[in-house]
This record gives structure tokens, C-alpha cells and sequence, in this order.
């Protein structure tokens, strides 16, 4: 571990830090209609639409409209790129898309997921990934929204089970939040050399006097939104590795900070709606903490290098001419530390953008992405499923808190009882399930094994991750496994819609039903929800739902390889 | 047929979360009655 690499590590943090209060002012602006300027848009949008702006959704209503506009605008991405070979904008005459990617397609973009079992540049023309996929990464991101803000008016208010407008919050979300915020980043990628053209692809010829064909497209718009929505798709296959994707030094760094900066923000907002606002910055700090722990341990097993690299007589130790440790999958204009970084921030968030390939890492390494999606994806986490997320654990720790002290569990001056607990439960419990269950059926069918291209834990690892993926709506890919069948494409499709609905309808529901209670007074009895007591607790049972679920999983997997690669073994 | 079945799992998956919206307010509406009942 070098200087430089802490000083990277360093510099991203304050800067994520300097980011959350004006970020989050700025959305609490969005999401409480004090923003404006785009009114007339709105209203238009909303004629259009035959939408009552003034209408106060009940939850079971609010949660029903999502589900029908996710549903709708699924089957419609299906329909395009099953026809894309007769729309327009496909300069290079490429074939429709096969139904079983279409499926696995409609469900990655739709739910945030933005998994591609699919080489962007050779497989979809430019009409489909301007008006569905880049349409899906402002749509699923504003979707995201809606769920905080929904469970943040349930906290806050006492409404009788209504949280506010889901059309009005998806729309102000795209049109105050997300367009202006991609536009400025798409015009700032530009200026640093990501590229931005309807040109037909380049064919050149090489020193070697090979002829290859150079990708060209709308890169900078989808770039911008891919990351500030943590959606993660890459116009390429070799998302931010590519130099058309992520040229420099500069874009990398906006590429991460893009990624963090909503989620953080949406702390502050929340601690603001709960006029609370030293609860915002408690939560701010526990996904701190995790967040630092797990770049920490990644850049670690990364700098250290495989020791069988070293056997093998190849140079791991740092030097002025040399990173030292794994270099291998990784970009060498971005080292070791900004790779060890990247991953982490892309798998605490739901985003999956990589500038580094993830399988390539140490096997501890690579347990770090992982365990961040196994999370639950909260360490700062996708925008508005991040903070869903978190507070799903805040429930919990407040109720195990109560259950120490023998009081009746409060969370900001409401009762958590049964239904409440029930709701947290079933978020939590369907996101090991679909994960779990996955990975056990697929390995031990003949169809799930086809796809592996290494055996043993790290075998295991390639499905374990493929399907954490997919249920955490993240979208990276451990690279290793071949997942264009139709046995995958069909069963992680199905995974990333479990993996984003139900556990949306529970959350939904646990927002509805806080808003029809009490708010009562804090008193002296009240289990705090600031300073390091409740952040320590937090982050405790976060460890505790989240890693213990999956340890033995983990053991068989990454543990067992990094104690194998220890004996001089690889797989 | 693949489209066919594709496109009908979709809307079933929808429908069947739909079906849980309900569940989920059964269950809310059940355990607030219980509490009551208790109290």
C-alpha cells in the first residue's frame, strides 16, 4: 500500500463528505416542491399522463403504480429489442436481440440492475440503448427515489397510511434531479475525451497490419447517468476499463464521486425530513465506517499480491516502476489502489460499473465486492435503495435495542410493533433467499455448471456472485462465468425482479404503516438514534443480518480459495 | 413461443406482486386488530 494510494482514498472521502450537505439540500428541494423552474414541463407531463399532482397516495396505491409503470416499461424495452433490426438508428445493421436476452435485458434496466450477458457495441443498435436502456437508467434511478422518499414521509408524517404522489415524485426525480445533474457530468466527460457521435463504428489497421473495428456512440450521455443513477451499464463490454468510457484520471475520480454523491446527499435529506438531523449524519458515519473497512481490506489483499505470482518469479513488491501486488485484470493507468477503491464504491452502491475485473482479484479481494452487495447494499447503496435499505437495519437495531432494555421499541417517536417487524423481516429475509436458492440450483444442475469456466470455490464464488448481483440489483459481474444461456439469462432475469420487488412491496409497506402512527415526545427512556452507541449498534446488526447470513456461503467460496492460494493452489 | 412465455412470466411475476401489495396490508390491518384486541 502506497502513499499515492491513500492519498486517492483520502481525497475521495472528503470530498464525498464536502458533497453531502449541499447534495442533499438539493434534493430535499426536489422531493418537497419547493423547485420550480421546470413547472410548466411538469404540468404538461402530467396532462399528458392524466395524472392529479394533488392526488396523496395510500401505500397499497402508491406501490401499485410503481409496479404497473416498472411492468409496463419492461415489456415495452422487450418489444424493442426483440424488433431493433427494423427501427431506426442501427448504422450497423444489427440483428434483433435474442428473446432470452431481451427478457434478461428488460429486467436488468427496469430494475436498476443494468447486468449485460451481452457485448454493448456488437449486440445493441443505438435506438435501443438511447430510448430504453439510457431511458431506463433515469426511469429505474427516479423508481429508486420514490422508494426513499415514500418511507422518509411515512417516518416523518402522520398521514393515515398515505406517502405522497409517485407520479409527481418520478417526475420531479427525472426532471430536477437526474437530467440536469447527467447533463452537466455528460458535458464535463465530453471536455475530458469520452466520446459522444452517432458515427458509424471505425475500421483501422493496427501496427501489426490487423484490421479492427473501433466502437464509436452516444457514450457521455449514457456514462453521466449510468453512474449518478448507480445503474452501471457500460456502452462497452469493458465498461469503465474502456479509455472511450473513462479516459482519465479526472473521469475516473467524477465516475466514483457521481456514484456516491446521491446516496450520501440522501442521508442529509432524511435527517432533515425526520427533523433530525445529527440521525442523518449517525447514518452517514456507520455507512462511513463500513465503507472505509471494506476499501481497507480490498486494497490490502490487492497490494499484498498472490504469493504465487511470486513463486512464479514475478515481481510483486511496490516500487517507483512498478505497483507491486495484483496487477492482474486491472487497468495500469488506473493501479491498485483506484481499482481496489472502484470496486468497493460500485458494490457499496448498486451501481456494478468496474474499471478493474473483479474475478481477477485476490480471493479476499474479490469477497470484498461481494460482501457489500450481500449487505444489502446500504454502505451509501444505489440512489433511494441505499437508504431504504439502511433504514430496514435502523428498524431492526431499534427494535433488538428494546428488546435489551425491555421497553417497547420506538424509532423517532413511533411504536416499531408486529407489522412493522414483519414488514423488515420479509425485506430481509427475500434477499438471502433469492440469492441462496439461486446459487444452490445452479450449482447442481448440469445447466448451471455448463457455464463455469473455473472449478472449485472459485467456481462456487463465479455463481454466488452472479446471482448476489442480480438480486442486489447491482449488475457487476465476476466475469468468469458464461452467462448468455438460456438457463441464465432466464433464472438471474428472474432474480434481479425478485430482487427488486419484493423487497420494494414490504418497504413500501412498512412506510404506510409507521405513517399512521402517534408521534410521540422523546423521553428519557427513548433509545437514542445519534452518536457512536446507536452507530456501533447499527453496524453491528447490519454485520450480523447481513455477513452471517451468508458466511457459510462465503466460506465454501472465497475463504477456502484464499487459504488455497495460501498452499501454493489456484483455481 | 420463447416471447410468448417470456412475456407472460412478466405479468405474472407483476400481478403476483400486485397480489402482495394485498397480503401485506391484510397482514398490517390483521396485526393492528390483534394489538387492539389485546389491549
Amino acid at each position: 500500500m502506497s502513499t499515492n494510494g491513500w492519498t486517492q482514498i483520502a481525497i475521495f472521502s472528503l470530498i464525498v463528505l464536502a458533497l453531502t450537505k449541499p447534495m442533499g439540500v438539493f434534493i430535499l428541494r426536489v422531493y418537497d416542491g419547493t423547485l420550480g423552474w421546470l413547472r410548466p414541463v411538469e404540468r404538461m407531463i402530467y396532462r399528458v399522463a392524466g395524472v392529479d399532482p394533488a392526488e396523496n397516495q395510500h401505500w397499497t396505491r402508491y406501490a401499485a403504480s410503481l409496479l404497473i409503470f416498472s411492468a409496463a416499461t419492461m415489456l415495452l424495452t422487450y418489444l424493442v429489442l426483440r424488433l431493433q433490426h427494423v427501427l431506426p438508428l442501427n448504422p450497423q445493421h444489427l440483428a434483433a436481440v435474442t428473446d432470452r436476452q431481451s427478457f434478461e435485458t428488460a429486467s436488468s434496466f427496469t430494475t436498476n440492475t443494468n447486468w449485460q450477458s451481452y457485448a454493448g457495441e456488437s449486440t445493441m443498435s443505438y435506438f435501443s440503448q438511447m430510448t430504453q436502456l439510457a431511458y431506463h437508467n433515469f426511469m429505474s434511478a427516479a423508481v429508486g427515489m420514490c422508494g426513499a422518499i415514500a418511507l422518509a414521509r411515512g417516518i416523518a408524517h402522520r398521514s393515515a397510511g398515505k406517502l405522497g404522489n409517485f407520479w409527481v415524485d418520478l417526475v420531479r426525480g427525472t426532471l430536477y434531479l437526474f437530467i440536469p445533474l447527467s447533463v452537466v457530468l455528460a458535458l464535463v466527460l465530453v471536455q475530458q475525451g469520452v466520446i459522444q457521435n452517432f458515427s458509424a463504428y471505425v475500421t483501422a489497421t493496427t501496427l501489426d497490419g490487423a484490421t479492427q473495428v473501433i466502437a464509436m456512440g452516444p457514450v457521455a450521455s449514457q456514462e453521466a447517468i449510468k453512474q449518478l443513477g448507480t445503474n452501471g451499464g457500460g456502452f462497452f463490454n469493458a465498461n469503465a476499463a474502456h479509455p472511450f468510457e473513462n479516459p482519465t484520471p479526472l473521469t475516473n475520480l467524477l465516475s466514483m464521486l457521481a456514484i456516491f454523491a446521491i446516496p450520501a446527499g440522501l442521508t442529509w435529506t432524511y435527517g432533515r425530513m425526520v427533523k433530525n438531523a445529527r440521525h442523518g449524519w449517525a447514518l452517514w458515519s456507520a455507512m462511513f465506517v463500513l465503507f472505509f473497512a471494506g476499501t481497507l481490506v480490498a486494497y490490502r489483499a490487492e497490494a499484498r499480491g498472490n504469493p504465487i505470482h511470486a513463486a512464479r518469479g514475478v515481481n510483486v513488491t511496490a516500487s517507483a516502476g512498478n505497483p507491486g501486488g495484483n496487477m492482474e485484470g486491472k487497468e495500469v493507468r488506473f493501479g491498485i489502489a483506484s481499482s481496489a477503491l472502484y470496486a468497493t464504491v460500485t458494490t457499496d452502491a448498486s451501481c456494478g460499473a468496474v474499471n478493474a475485473m473483479h474475478d481477477s482479484f485476490t480471493p479476499i479481494g474479490g469477497m470484498v465486492p461481494l460482501l457489500n452487495i450481500q449487505l444489502g447494499e446500504l454502505i451509501f447503496g444505489g440512489v433511494g435503495s441505499g437508504l431504504y435499505g439502511m433504514l430496514i437495519m435502523v428498524v431492526l437495531t431499534v427494535f433488538i435495542a428494546g428488546l435489551m432494555v425491555g421497553r417497547t421499541p420506538e424509532y423517532l417517536g413511533k411504536k416499531i410493533q408486529a407489522p412493522e417487524v414483519q414488514m423488515a423481516m420479509l425485506y430481509v429475509l427475500a434477499f438471502p433467499a433469492v440469492i441462496l436458492l439461486g446459487t444452490a440450483v445452479s450449482a447442481t444442475l448440469p445447466a448451471g455448471l455448463e457455464g463455469l469456466n473455473n472449478a472449485g470455490p472459485h467456481g462456487l464464488s463465479e455463481i454466488l456472485y452472479a446471482y448476489t448481483s442480480a438480486a442486489g440489483n447491482n449488475g457487476s459481474a465476476f466475469a468468469g462465468l458464461t452467462g448468455s444461456t438460456y438457463f441464465y439469462n432466464t433464472m438471474l432475469g428472474a432474480a434481479m425482479l425478485f430482487g427488486r420487488f419484493a423487497l420494494f412491496v414490504p418497504m413500501i409497506a412498512l412506510g404506510g404503516f409507521l405513517s399512521s402512527k402517534k408521534i410521540a415526545p422523546a423521553s428519557i427512556g427513548t433509545f437514542p438514534v445519534t452518536g457512536p452507541l446507536f452507530v456501533t449498534l447499527l453496524i453491528g446488526v447490519i454485520l450480523i443480518v447481513g455477513a452471517l447470513t451468508f458466511f457459510p456461503s462465503l466460506a465454501l467460496g472465497p475463504v477456502v480459495e484464499q487459504l488455497s492460494m495460501a498452499a501454493g493452489r489456484v483455481f | 413461443m420463447y416471447d410468448l412465455l417470456y412475456i407472460a412470466g412478466t405479468i405474472a411475476f407483476f400481478a403476483l406482486m400486485l397480489a402482495y401489495i394485498a397480503g401485506c396490508s391484510t397482514l398490517g390491518r390483521d396485526a393492528d386488530a390483534a394489538l387492539e384486541d389485546s389491549t
